[in-house]
Protein backbone atom coordinates (compact mmCIF):
# COMPACT_ATOMS: atom_id res chain seq x y z
CA UNK A 1 0.00 0.00 0.00
CA UNK A 2 2.86 2.26 -0.86
CA UNK A 3 0.50 4.11 -3.19
CA UNK A 4 -1.46 5.41 -0.22
CA UNK A 5 1.67 6.56 1.61
CA UNK A 6 2.97 8.22 -1.54
CA UNK A 7 -0.28 10.14 -1.92
CA UNK A 8 -1.09 11.02 1.69
CA UNK A 9 2.31 11.00 3.37
CA UNK A 10 1.71 8.37 6.05
CA UNK A 11 1.41 4.58 6.01
CA UNK A 12 -1.93 2.90 5.51
CA UNK A 13 -3.33 1.59 8.79
CA UNK A 14 -6.81 1.47 10.33
CA UNK A 15 -7.99 5.11 10.55
CA UNK A 16 -8.05 6.70 13.98
CA UNK A 17 -9.23 10.24 13.16
CA UNK A 18 -11.77 11.91 10.90
CA UNK A 19 -8.95 13.14 8.67
CA UNK A 20 -7.44 9.65 8.27
CA UNK A 21 -10.86 8.15 7.68
CA UNK A 22 -11.58 10.74 4.98
CA UNK A 23 -8.17 10.17 3.32
CA UNK A 24 -8.73 6.43 3.19
CA UNK A 25 -12.34 6.76 2.05
CA UNK A 26 -11.14 8.89 -0.86
CA UNK A 27 -8.24 6.56 -1.60
CA UNK A 28 -10.45 3.48 -1.80
CA UNK A 29 -13.18 5.13 -3.88
CA UNK A 30 -12.05 3.93 -7.26
CA UNK A 31 -12.95 2.89 -10.76
CA UNK A 32 -10.81 -0.23 -11.07
CA UNK A 33 -11.72 -1.24 -14.62
CA UNK A 34 -11.71 2.26 -16.10
CA UNK A 35 -15.30 2.14 -17.39
CA UNK A 36 -16.18 5.43 -15.78
CA UNK A 37 -18.15 3.83 -12.96
CA UNK A 38 -17.05 3.56 -9.37
CA UNK A 39 -16.41 -0.10 -8.52
CA UNK A 40 -15.72 0.41 -4.85
CA UNK A 41 -16.58 3.25 -2.51
CA UNK A 42 -14.52 4.21 0.53
CA UNK A 43 -17.44 3.93 2.93
CA UNK A 44 -21.21 4.27 3.17
CA UNK A 45 -23.60 6.90 4.43
CA UNK A 46 -26.58 5.21 6.03
CA UNK A 47 -29.36 7.64 5.18
CA UNK A 48 -31.88 4.87 5.84
CA UNK A 49 -31.10 5.19 9.55
CA UNK A 50 -30.74 8.95 9.48
CA UNK A 51 -32.51 9.14 12.85
CA UNK A 52 -29.43 7.65 14.48
CA UNK A 53 -26.28 7.57 12.41
CA UNK A 54 -25.35 11.27 12.39
CA UNK A 55 -25.48 11.54 16.17
CA UNK A 56 -22.35 9.42 16.47
CA UNK A 57 -20.42 12.15 14.68
CA UNK A 58 -21.95 14.66 17.12
CA UNK A 59 -20.32 12.83 20.03
CA UNK A 60 -17.03 12.56 18.13
CA UNK A 61 -17.23 16.34 17.65
CA UNK A 62 -17.24 16.70 21.44
CA UNK A 63 -20.89 17.23 22.42
CA UNK A 64 -21.69 16.35 26.06
CA UNK A 65 -24.60 14.27 24.78
CA UNK A 66 -26.96 13.91 21.88
CA UNK A 67 -30.03 16.12 21.53
CA UNK A 68 -30.43 16.61 25.31
CA UNK A 69 -27.79 16.95 28.02
CA UNK A 70 -27.67 14.94 31.24
CA UNK A 71 -30.36 17.19 32.76
CA UNK A 72 -32.52 16.83 29.64
CA UNK A 73 -31.94 20.39 28.48
CA UNK A 74 -31.91 20.94 24.71
CA UNK A 75 -28.43 20.91 23.16
CA UNK A 76 -29.44 19.84 19.65
CA UNK A 77 -28.23 23.13 18.18
CA UNK A 78 -24.83 23.36 19.92
CA UNK A 79 -21.64 23.67 17.85
CA UNK A 80 -20.78 19.99 18.08
CA UNK A 81 -24.18 19.02 16.63
CA UNK A 82 -23.62 21.36 13.70
CA UNK A 83 -20.08 20.05 13.20
CA UNK A 84 -21.16 16.39 13.56
CA UNK A 85 -24.09 16.70 11.16
CA UNK A 86 -21.90 18.55 8.65
CA UNK A 87 -19.28 15.81 8.89
CA UNK A 88 -21.88 13.05 8.51
CA UNK A 89 -23.19 14.48 5.24
CA UNK A 90 -19.75 15.45 3.90
CA UNK A 91 -18.98 11.90 2.68
CA UNK A 92 -22.04 12.15 0.46
CA UNK A 93 -22.33 15.87 -0.29
CA UNK A 94 -18.70 16.94 -0.58
CA UNK A 95 -16.41 13.94 -0.99
CA UNK A 96 -18.60 11.50 -2.97
CA UNK A 97 -16.95 8.56 -1.21
CA UNK A 98 -20.21 6.69 -0.53
CA UNK A 99 -22.80 5.02 -2.80
CA UNK A 100 -24.93 7.98 -3.92
CA UNK A 101 -28.48 6.92 -3.13
CA UNK A 102 -27.97 7.21 0.57
CA UNK A 103 -31.65 7.09 1.54
CA UNK A 104 -31.77 3.42 0.60
CA UNK A 105 -28.80 2.46 2.72
CA UNK A 106 -29.81 1.15 6.12
CA UNK A 107 -28.08 -1.44 8.31
CA UNK A 108 -28.91 -4.37 6.05
CA UNK A 109 -27.92 -2.65 2.82
CA UNK A 110 -24.72 -1.33 4.42
CA UNK A 111 -23.81 -4.90 5.34
CA UNK A 112 -24.57 -6.12 1.83
CA UNK A 113 -22.46 -3.38 0.26
CA UNK A 114 -19.53 -4.21 2.52
CA UNK A 115 -19.75 -7.99 2.20
CA UNK A 116 -20.04 -7.64 -1.60
CA UNK A 117 -16.86 -5.57 -1.55
CA UNK A 118 -18.61 -2.42 -2.76
CA UNK A 119 -17.43 -0.42 0.25
CA UNK A 120 -13.95 -0.58 1.75
CA UNK A 121 -14.81 0.52 5.29
CA UNK A 122 -18.03 0.54 7.21
CA UNK A 123 -18.85 1.83 10.65
CA UNK A 124 -21.13 -0.66 12.24
CA UNK A 125 -22.15 -2.36 15.44
CA UNK A 126 -19.22 -4.23 17.00
CA UNK A 127 -20.64 -7.69 16.44
CA UNK A 128 -20.64 -7.35 12.63
CA UNK A 129 -17.04 -8.55 12.46
CA UNK A 130 -18.09 -12.10 13.27
CA UNK A 131 -21.01 -11.99 10.84
CA UNK A 132 -18.83 -11.86 7.71
CA UNK A 133 -20.22 -14.61 5.53
CA UNK A 134 -17.94 -17.41 4.42
CA UNK A 135 -18.88 -16.98 0.75
CA UNK A 136 -18.17 -13.25 0.76
CA UNK A 137 -15.32 -12.14 -1.52
CA UNK A 138 -13.82 -10.41 1.51
CA UNK A 139 -14.10 -13.34 3.94
CA UNK A 140 -10.85 -13.56 5.97
CA UNK A 141 -9.92 -10.03 4.87
CA UNK A 142 -11.97 -8.15 7.44
CA UNK A 143 -10.43 -6.32 10.39
CA UNK A 144 -11.94 -4.32 13.21
CA UNK A 145 -10.77 -1.05 14.75
CA UNK A 146 -12.07 1.32 17.43
CA UNK A 147 -14.53 3.93 16.18
CA UNK A 148 -12.72 6.90 14.65
CA UNK A 149 -12.10 10.00 16.73
CA UNK A 150 -13.29 13.47 15.87
CA UNK A 151 -12.10 16.67 17.56
CA UNK A 152 -13.71 15.42 20.78
CA UNK A 153 -12.18 11.94 20.69
CA UNK A 154 -13.46 8.45 19.97
CA UNK A 155 -17.22 8.45 20.24
CA UNK A 156 -20.09 6.05 19.71
CA UNK A 157 -23.57 5.35 20.94
CA UNK A 158 -23.97 1.99 22.65
CA UNK A 159 -27.04 0.01 21.71
CA UNK A 160 -28.37 -1.07 25.08
CA UNK A 161 -30.74 -3.98 25.45
CA UNK A 162 -33.68 -3.43 27.71
CA UNK A 163 -35.57 -6.04 29.63
CA UNK A 164 -38.77 -4.36 30.70
CA UNK A 165 -41.11 -5.60 33.40
CA UNK A 166 -44.43 -3.85 32.75
CA UNK A 167 -46.15 -2.19 35.68
CA UNK A 168 -49.26 -4.23 34.91
CA UNK A 169 -47.41 -7.56 34.79
CA UNK A 170 -48.87 -10.22 37.07
CA UNK A 171 -45.61 -12.11 37.58
CA UNK A 172 -43.15 -9.36 38.35
CA UNK A 173 -41.11 -11.55 40.68
CA UNK A 174 -40.52 -14.21 38.04
CA UNK A 175 -39.69 -11.56 35.45
CA UNK A 176 -37.14 -9.98 37.77
CA UNK A 177 -35.56 -13.38 38.34
CA UNK A 178 -35.18 -13.77 34.58
CA UNK A 179 -33.61 -10.30 34.27
CA UNK A 180 -31.19 -11.17 37.09
CA UNK A 181 -30.26 -14.42 35.30
CA UNK A 182 -29.65 -12.59 32.03
CA UNK A 183 -27.46 -10.10 33.87
CA UNK A 184 -25.43 -12.75 35.66
CA UNK A 185 -24.92 -14.93 32.58
CA UNK A 186 -24.59 -12.15 30.04
CA UNK A 187 -21.48 -13.62 28.40
CA UNK A 188 -23.60 -16.48 27.02
CA UNK A 189 -24.85 -14.02 24.42
CA UNK A 190 -21.41 -13.64 22.87
CA UNK A 191 -21.39 -17.18 21.54
CA UNK A 192 -24.98 -16.92 20.36
CA UNK A 193 -25.48 -16.36 16.58
CA UNK A 194 -25.54 -12.55 16.81
CA UNK A 195 -22.65 -12.45 19.29
CA UNK A 196 -24.17 -9.73 21.44
CA UNK A 197 -23.81 -8.96 25.12
CA UNK A 198 -24.83 -5.96 27.21
CA UNK A 199 -21.98 -5.80 29.76
CA UNK A 200 -18.35 -4.85 29.26
CA UNK A 201 -17.31 -7.59 31.69
CA UNK A 202 -18.90 -10.14 29.35
CA UNK A 203 -16.90 -8.84 26.38
CA UNK A 204 -13.71 -8.76 28.47
CA UNK A 205 -14.02 -12.51 29.06
CA UNK A 206 -13.72 -13.16 25.32
CA UNK A 207 -11.45 -10.27 24.32
CA UNK A 208 -8.33 -12.37 23.87
CA UNK A 209 -9.98 -15.46 22.39
CA UNK A 210 -9.09 -16.19 18.74
CA UNK A 211 -11.97 -15.22 16.43
CA UNK A 212 -13.12 -12.38 18.71
CA UNK A 213 -10.59 -9.77 17.51
CA UNK A 214 -13.41 -7.21 17.38
CA UNK A 215 -13.85 -7.14 21.14
CA UNK A 216 -10.75 -5.18 22.20
CA UNK A 217 -11.52 -2.35 19.72
CA UNK A 218 -15.12 -2.51 20.93
CA UNK A 219 -14.04 -2.21 24.57
CA UNK A 220 -11.74 0.69 23.72
CA UNK A 221 -14.66 2.45 22.03
CA UNK A 222 -16.98 1.76 24.94
CA UNK A 223 -14.39 3.09 27.42
CA UNK A 224 -14.03 6.43 25.63
CA UNK A 225 -15.58 9.38 27.53
CA UNK A 226 -17.34 10.44 24.34
CA UNK A 227 -19.21 7.14 24.08
CA UNK A 228 -22.52 8.22 25.52
CA UNK A 229 -25.94 6.56 25.44
CA UNK A 230 -29.09 8.15 24.15
CA UNK A 231 -30.96 10.36 26.66
CA UNK A 232 -33.15 8.29 28.95
CA UNK A 233 -36.44 10.01 28.17
CA UNK A 234 -39.75 8.22 27.65
CA UNK A 235 -40.43 9.89 24.31
CA UNK A 236 -37.02 9.20 22.79
CA UNK A 237 -38.42 7.12 19.95
CA UNK A 238 -40.76 9.95 19.01
CA UNK A 239 -37.82 12.39 19.03
CA UNK A 240 -35.83 10.02 16.83
CA UNK A 241 -38.62 9.39 14.31
CA UNK A 242 -40.18 12.84 14.17
CA UNK A 243 -37.15 15.09 14.57
CA UNK A 244 -33.79 13.35 14.10
CA UNK A 245 -34.80 11.30 11.05
CA UNK A 246 -36.15 14.33 9.15
CA UNK A 247 -33.07 16.39 10.08
CA UNK A 248 -30.74 13.65 8.81
CA UNK A 249 -32.80 13.09 5.65
CA UNK A 250 -33.07 16.78 4.85
CA UNK A 251 -29.36 17.35 5.47
CA UNK A 252 -28.55 14.54 3.03
CA UNK A 253 -30.29 16.41 0.25
CA UNK A 254 -27.15 18.64 0.44
CA UNK A 255 -29.39 21.65 -0.09
CA UNK A 256 -30.16 22.64 3.48
CA UNK A 257 -27.98 24.29 6.06
CA UNK A 258 -27.26 21.93 9.02
CA UNK A 259 -27.44 24.81 11.51
CA UNK A 260 -30.91 25.80 10.27
CA UNK A 261 -32.12 22.22 10.41
CA UNK A 262 -30.89 21.89 13.98
CA UNK A 263 -32.58 25.17 14.92
CA UNK A 264 -35.80 23.62 13.58
CA UNK A 265 -35.05 20.60 15.78
CA UNK A 266 -34.89 22.88 18.84
CA UNK A 267 -38.31 24.32 17.98
CA UNK A 268 -39.78 20.84 17.72
CA UNK A 269 -38.27 19.79 21.05
CA UNK A 270 -39.62 22.93 22.69
CA UNK A 271 -43.05 22.08 21.31
CA UNK A 272 -42.72 18.71 23.03
CA UNK A 273 -42.08 20.47 26.34
CA UNK A 274 -38.26 20.45 26.56
CA UNK A 275 -36.27 23.60 27.36
CA UNK B 1 -90.07 -28.53 22.19
CA UNK B 2 -90.62 -27.48 18.65
CA UNK B 3 -88.53 -24.59 17.33
CA UNK B 4 -90.17 -21.99 15.18
CA UNK B 5 -88.36 -21.02 11.98
CA UNK B 6 -87.38 -17.73 13.51
CA UNK B 7 -85.91 -19.38 16.65
CA UNK B 8 -84.08 -21.91 14.49
CA UNK B 9 -82.45 -19.11 12.54
CA UNK B 10 -81.43 -17.40 15.78
CA UNK B 11 -79.89 -20.62 17.13
CA UNK B 12 -77.91 -21.06 13.92
CA UNK B 13 -76.68 -17.48 14.13
CA UNK B 14 -75.69 -17.73 17.79
CA UNK B 15 -72.17 -19.23 17.39
CA UNK B 16 -71.19 -16.70 14.74
CA UNK B 17 -72.69 -13.87 16.83
CA UNK B 18 -70.77 -14.97 19.92
CA UNK B 19 -67.57 -15.26 17.90
CA UNK B 20 -68.00 -11.82 16.36
CA UNK B 21 -68.94 -10.28 19.69
CA UNK B 22 -65.81 -11.74 21.36
CA UNK B 23 -63.24 -11.24 18.65
CA UNK B 24 -64.55 -8.20 16.78
CA UNK B 25 -67.02 -6.39 19.04
CA UNK B 26 -64.95 -6.50 22.23
CA UNK B 27 -61.62 -5.35 20.66
CA UNK B 28 -63.56 -2.63 18.88
CA UNK B 29 -65.07 -1.54 22.18
CA UNK B 30 -61.56 -1.41 23.72
CA UNK B 31 -60.30 0.65 20.77
CA UNK B 32 -63.12 3.18 21.10
CA UNK B 33 -62.73 3.31 24.89
CA UNK B 34 -58.96 3.89 24.62
CA UNK B 35 -59.52 6.62 22.05
CA UNK B 36 -61.20 8.71 24.77
CA UNK B 37 -58.41 8.14 27.29
CA UNK B 38 -54.78 9.17 27.65
CA UNK B 39 -53.33 5.65 27.72
CA UNK B 40 -49.64 4.77 27.72
CA UNK B 41 -48.43 1.47 26.32
CA UNK B 42 -46.57 0.91 29.60
CA UNK B 43 -49.76 1.07 31.63
CA UNK B 44 -52.52 -0.43 29.55
CA UNK B 45 -55.92 -0.46 31.19
CA UNK B 46 -55.10 2.71 33.11
CA UNK B 47 -55.53 6.20 31.77
CA UNK B 48 -57.25 9.48 32.31
CA UNK B 49 -60.49 10.28 30.46
CA UNK B 50 -59.75 13.09 28.01
CA UNK B 51 -63.00 13.30 26.04
CA UNK B 52 -62.54 14.22 22.40
CA UNK B 53 -58.97 15.51 22.92
CA UNK B 54 -57.32 12.61 21.06
CA UNK B 55 -59.67 13.12 18.12
CA UNK B 56 -59.04 16.87 18.08
CA UNK B 57 -55.29 16.25 18.15
CA UNK B 58 -55.53 13.71 15.33
CA UNK B 59 -57.67 15.96 13.14
CA UNK B 60 -55.37 18.94 13.64
CA UNK B 61 -52.12 17.04 13.16
CA UNK B 62 -50.46 17.69 9.81
CA UNK B 63 -48.71 14.32 10.13
CA UNK B 64 -52.07 12.51 10.36
CA UNK B 65 -53.63 14.51 7.53
CA UNK B 66 -50.57 13.98 5.31
CA UNK B 67 -50.66 10.24 6.05
CA UNK B 68 -54.37 10.16 5.20
CA UNK B 69 -53.64 11.88 1.88
CA UNK B 70 -50.87 9.41 1.10
CA UNK B 71 -53.18 6.52 2.02
CA UNK B 72 -55.70 7.79 -0.50
CA UNK B 73 -53.03 8.28 -3.19
CA UNK B 74 -51.51 4.87 -2.53
CA UNK B 75 -54.92 3.17 -2.66
CA UNK B 76 -55.95 4.92 -5.86
CA UNK B 77 -52.58 4.13 -7.46
CA UNK B 78 -52.53 0.46 -6.48
CA UNK B 79 -56.22 -0.10 -7.17
CA UNK B 80 -56.17 1.61 -10.59
CA UNK B 81 -53.16 -0.38 -11.75
CA UNK B 82 -54.54 -3.65 -10.41
CA UNK B 83 -57.93 -3.00 -11.94
CA UNK B 84 -56.70 -2.00 -15.39
CA UNK B 85 -54.16 -4.84 -15.58
CA UNK B 86 -56.54 -7.35 -13.96
CA UNK B 87 -59.46 -6.43 -16.22
CA UNK B 88 -57.20 -6.67 -19.27
CA UNK B 89 -55.99 -10.10 -18.21
CA UNK B 90 -59.56 -11.26 -17.45
CA UNK B 91 -60.73 -10.20 -20.92
CA UNK B 92 -57.75 -11.98 -22.43
CA UNK B 93 -58.48 -15.18 -20.50
CA UNK B 94 -62.13 -14.95 -21.49
CA UNK B 95 -61.25 -14.52 -25.15
CA UNK B 96 -58.79 -17.43 -25.01
CA UNK B 97 -61.41 -19.75 -23.50
CA UNK B 98 -60.08 -23.13 -22.41
CA UNK B 99 -56.61 -22.36 -23.73
CA UNK B 100 -56.10 -19.95 -20.84
CA UNK B 101 -56.09 -22.72 -18.19
CA UNK B 102 -52.31 -22.90 -17.74
CA UNK B 103 -51.95 -19.15 -17.97
CA UNK B 104 -54.56 -18.65 -15.26
CA UNK B 105 -52.76 -21.08 -12.98
CA UNK B 106 -49.43 -19.36 -13.51
CA UNK B 107 -51.11 -16.00 -13.02
CA UNK B 108 -52.35 -17.08 -9.60
CA UNK B 109 -48.85 -17.86 -8.28
CA UNK B 110 -48.18 -14.44 -6.70
CA UNK B 111 -51.34 -14.87 -4.60
CA UNK B 112 -49.56 -17.60 -2.66
CA UNK B 113 -46.65 -15.38 -1.67
CA UNK B 114 -46.91 -13.78 1.78
CA UNK B 115 -46.96 -9.94 1.52
CA UNK B 116 -43.93 -9.57 3.76
CA UNK B 117 -41.92 -11.83 1.44
CA UNK B 118 -43.13 -9.89 -1.60
CA UNK B 119 -42.10 -6.63 0.04
CA UNK B 120 -38.66 -7.98 0.85
CA UNK B 121 -38.22 -9.40 -2.65
CA UNK B 122 -39.12 -6.09 -4.27
CA UNK B 123 -37.01 -4.15 -1.83
CA UNK B 124 -33.90 -5.98 -2.91
CA UNK B 125 -34.92 -5.80 -6.56
CA UNK B 126 -35.44 -2.04 -6.36
CA UNK B 127 -32.40 -1.05 -4.34
CA UNK B 128 -30.47 1.07 -6.77
CA UNK B 129 -26.87 0.01 -6.36
CA UNK B 130 -27.37 -3.72 -5.99
CA UNK B 131 -30.93 -4.28 -7.24
CA UNK B 132 -31.78 -6.17 -10.41
CA UNK B 133 -34.35 -3.62 -11.72
CA UNK B 134 -31.82 -0.84 -12.22
CA UNK B 135 -29.26 -3.36 -13.44
CA UNK B 136 -31.66 -4.48 -16.19
CA UNK B 137 -32.58 -0.89 -17.06
CA UNK B 138 -28.88 -0.11 -17.32
CA UNK B 139 -28.24 -3.15 -19.53
CA UNK B 140 -31.10 -2.09 -21.79
CA UNK B 141 -29.55 1.34 -22.07
CA UNK B 142 -32.58 3.05 -20.52
CA UNK B 143 -30.51 4.54 -17.72
CA UNK B 144 -26.83 5.43 -17.79
CA UNK B 145 -25.94 4.20 -14.34
CA UNK B 146 -27.52 1.78 -11.87
CA UNK B 147 -27.81 4.58 -9.34
CA UNK B 148 -29.82 6.85 -11.65
CA UNK B 149 -33.23 5.93 -10.25
CA UNK B 150 -33.57 5.79 -6.50
CA UNK B 151 -36.83 3.86 -6.34
CA UNK B 152 -37.05 3.70 -2.57
CA UNK B 153 -34.98 6.76 -1.73
CA UNK B 154 -36.57 9.44 -3.91
CA UNK B 155 -39.44 11.13 -2.08
CA UNK B 156 -41.22 11.90 -5.35
CA UNK B 157 -41.56 8.31 -6.54
CA UNK B 158 -41.33 6.20 -3.40
CA UNK B 159 -45.11 5.88 -3.00
CA UNK B 160 -45.29 4.41 -6.49
CA UNK B 161 -42.36 2.09 -5.77
CA UNK B 162 -43.86 0.68 -2.57
CA UNK B 163 -47.12 0.06 -4.45
CA UNK B 164 -45.37 -2.19 -6.99
CA UNK B 165 -45.31 -5.36 -4.84
CA UNK B 166 -48.97 -4.79 -3.95
CA UNK B 167 -49.89 -4.53 -7.64
CA UNK B 168 -47.71 -7.51 -8.52
CA UNK B 169 -49.21 -9.61 -5.74
CA UNK B 170 -52.90 -8.93 -6.18
CA UNK B 171 -53.52 -8.17 -9.85
CA UNK B 172 -54.11 -11.89 -10.25
CA UNK B 173 -56.92 -11.80 -7.66
CA UNK B 174 -58.63 -9.00 -9.58
CA UNK B 175 -58.13 -10.84 -12.86
CA UNK B 176 -59.50 -14.15 -11.58
CA UNK B 177 -62.50 -12.54 -9.85
CA UNK B 178 -63.41 -10.55 -12.97
CA UNK B 179 -62.81 -13.60 -15.15
CA UNK B 180 -65.34 -15.53 -13.05
CA UNK B 181 -67.78 -12.67 -13.54
CA UNK B 182 -67.19 -12.67 -17.30
CA UNK B 183 -67.87 -16.40 -17.39
CA UNK B 184 -71.31 -15.79 -15.88
CA UNK B 185 -72.44 -13.39 -18.59
CA UNK B 186 -74.97 -15.33 -20.71
CA UNK B 187 -73.44 -16.01 -24.12
CA UNK B 188 -76.89 -15.58 -25.75
CA UNK B 189 -76.79 -11.88 -24.93
CA UNK B 190 -73.45 -11.44 -26.63
CA UNK B 191 -74.64 -13.51 -29.60
CA UNK B 192 -77.83 -11.48 -29.91
CA UNK B 193 -75.86 -8.23 -29.80
CA UNK B 194 -73.55 -9.53 -32.52
CA UNK B 195 -76.53 -10.42 -34.71
CA UNK B 196 -77.94 -6.95 -34.09
CA UNK B 197 -74.69 -5.54 -35.44
CA UNK B 198 -73.18 -4.23 -32.18
CA UNK B 199 -69.44 -3.59 -32.42
CA UNK B 200 -66.98 -5.10 -29.94
CA UNK B 201 -66.75 -1.77 -28.08
CA UNK B 202 -70.55 -1.46 -27.95
CA UNK B 203 -70.86 -5.02 -26.61
CA UNK B 204 -68.23 -4.21 -23.98
CA UNK B 205 -69.91 -0.98 -22.86
CA UNK B 206 -73.54 -2.07 -23.14
CA UNK B 207 -73.36 -5.69 -21.98
CA UNK B 208 -70.09 -6.70 -20.35
CA UNK B 209 -69.54 -3.72 -18.03
CA UNK B 210 -73.17 -3.37 -16.80
CA UNK B 211 -73.48 -7.11 -16.09
CA UNK B 212 -70.10 -7.15 -14.37
CA UNK B 213 -71.00 -4.22 -12.14
CA UNK B 214 -71.70 -6.25 -8.95
CA UNK B 215 -68.41 -8.13 -9.36
CA UNK B 216 -66.55 -4.88 -10.04
CA UNK B 217 -68.08 -3.38 -6.87
CA UNK B 218 -66.96 -6.33 -4.76
CA UNK B 219 -63.47 -6.31 -6.26
CA UNK B 220 -63.05 -2.57 -5.79
CA UNK B 221 -64.29 -2.63 -2.20
CA UNK B 222 -62.24 -5.68 -1.18
CA UNK B 223 -59.07 -4.58 -2.89
CA UNK B 224 -59.55 -0.94 -1.92
CA UNK B 225 -59.85 -1.81 1.77
CA UNK B 226 -56.94 -4.20 1.48
CA UNK B 227 -54.70 -1.62 -0.21
CA UNK B 228 -55.67 1.17 2.19
CA UNK B 229 -54.72 -0.90 5.22
CA UNK B 230 -51.41 -2.11 3.75
CA UNK B 231 -48.67 -2.20 6.30
CA UNK B 232 -46.20 -5.07 6.13
CA UNK B 233 -45.26 -4.62 2.47
CA UNK B 234 -44.43 -0.94 2.96
CA UNK B 235 -42.83 -1.29 6.36
CA UNK B 236 -40.38 -3.92 5.15
CA UNK B 237 -39.41 -1.73 2.19
CA UNK B 238 -39.05 1.76 3.67
CA UNK B 239 -40.54 1.91 7.19
CA UNK B 240 -42.56 4.80 5.79
CA UNK B 241 -39.50 6.81 4.70
CA UNK B 242 -37.67 8.67 3.39
CA UNK B 243 -38.93 11.47 5.60
CA UNK B 244 -42.43 9.94 5.87
CA UNK B 245 -42.87 10.04 2.05
CA UNK B 246 -44.29 6.49 2.05
CA UNK B 247 -45.98 6.63 5.44
CA UNK B 248 -49.64 5.75 5.11
CA UNK B 249 -52.13 5.76 7.99
CA UNK B 250 -51.56 2.19 9.16
CA UNK B 251 -47.85 2.90 9.53
CA UNK B 252 -48.54 6.14 11.34
CA UNK B 253 -50.92 4.34 13.72
CA UNK B 254 -48.31 1.65 14.39
CA UNK B 255 -45.64 4.28 14.98
CA UNK B 256 -47.86 6.25 17.37
CA UNK B 257 -49.00 3.19 19.29
CA UNK B 258 -45.96 0.92 19.44
CA UNK B 259 -42.97 3.20 18.97
CA UNK B 260 -44.27 6.28 20.78
CA UNK B 261 -46.49 4.40 23.23
CA UNK B 262 -49.47 6.77 22.78
CA UNK B 263 -52.24 4.19 22.76
CA UNK B 264 -55.06 6.72 23.18
CA UNK B 265 -53.97 8.90 20.28
CA UNK B 266 -53.34 5.89 18.05
CA UNK B 267 -56.78 4.49 18.91
CA UNK B 268 -58.43 7.78 17.92
CA UNK B 269 -56.61 7.82 14.57
CA UNK B 270 -57.55 4.16 14.04
CA UNK B 271 -61.21 4.87 14.82
CA UNK B 272 -61.25 7.77 12.35
CA UNK B 273 -59.50 5.59 9.76
CA UNK B 274 -62.11 2.89 10.22
CA UNK B 275 -64.94 5.39 9.90
CA UNK B 276 -63.42 6.81 6.72
CA UNK B 277 -63.07 3.34 5.22
CA UNK B 278 -66.69 2.51 6.09
CA UNK B 279 -67.93 5.69 4.44
CA UNK B 280 -65.87 5.19 1.29
CA UNK B 281 -66.89 1.52 1.06
CA UNK B 282 -70.56 2.44 1.46
CA UNK B 283 -70.18 5.09 -1.21
CA UNK B 284 -68.55 2.67 -3.67
CA UNK B 285 -71.17 0.07 -2.83
CA UNK B 286 -74.12 2.35 -3.56
CA UNK B 287 -72.51 4.03 -6.55
CA UNK B 288 -71.63 0.85 -8.39
CA UNK B 289 -73.71 -1.98 -7.05
CA UNK B 290 -76.75 0.04 -6.05
CA UNK B 291 -76.92 1.77 -9.40
CA UNK B 292 -76.80 -1.55 -11.23
CA UNK B 293 -79.67 -2.99 -9.18
CA UNK B 294 -81.76 0.11 -9.58
CA UNK B 295 -81.33 0.07 -13.34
Amino acid sequence: MAAFEAEYGYPLAPPTTWQEFDDMAQFFTRDDDGDGEIDMYGTDVKGGVADFEWMIAVLQAGSPGVVLDADHNIIIDNEAHVEGLSYYISHHCDMDVAPPNVNEVDWGVAENLFYQSQTAMFRFWGHAYRLTRGDSPIADLVGAAPMVAGPGGIGAIPGPWFNIVPKTSENKELALQLVQYLYDHNAMGIEAPLGLAARKSAYAQYADVAGFENLNPLLETLDSPQTIGRPAVADWQQIADEILGPIGSDALTCEQDPAELLAWGREQLEAMGYE
Amino acid sequence: MKLTDRSFVLVLLLPATLFLASFVGYPLFLLIRDSFHDVSIYALGEGEFVGWANYAKALSSSRVLDSAGRTLNYTILALSAEFVLGFGAALLFNAMGKRSEILRTVFAFPLMIPPIVAGLLWRFMLIDNIGIVNHILEQLGLIADSSDISWLGDRDIVLFSVALPNIWLTTSFVALALYTGLQNIPSELIEAAKIDGASAMQRFHRITVPLLRPVIAVVLILRGIDAARAFDMIWIQTEGGPRFASEILSIHIYRTMIRYGNVGEASAIAALFMLGMLLISAMVFFLIWGRGTWQ
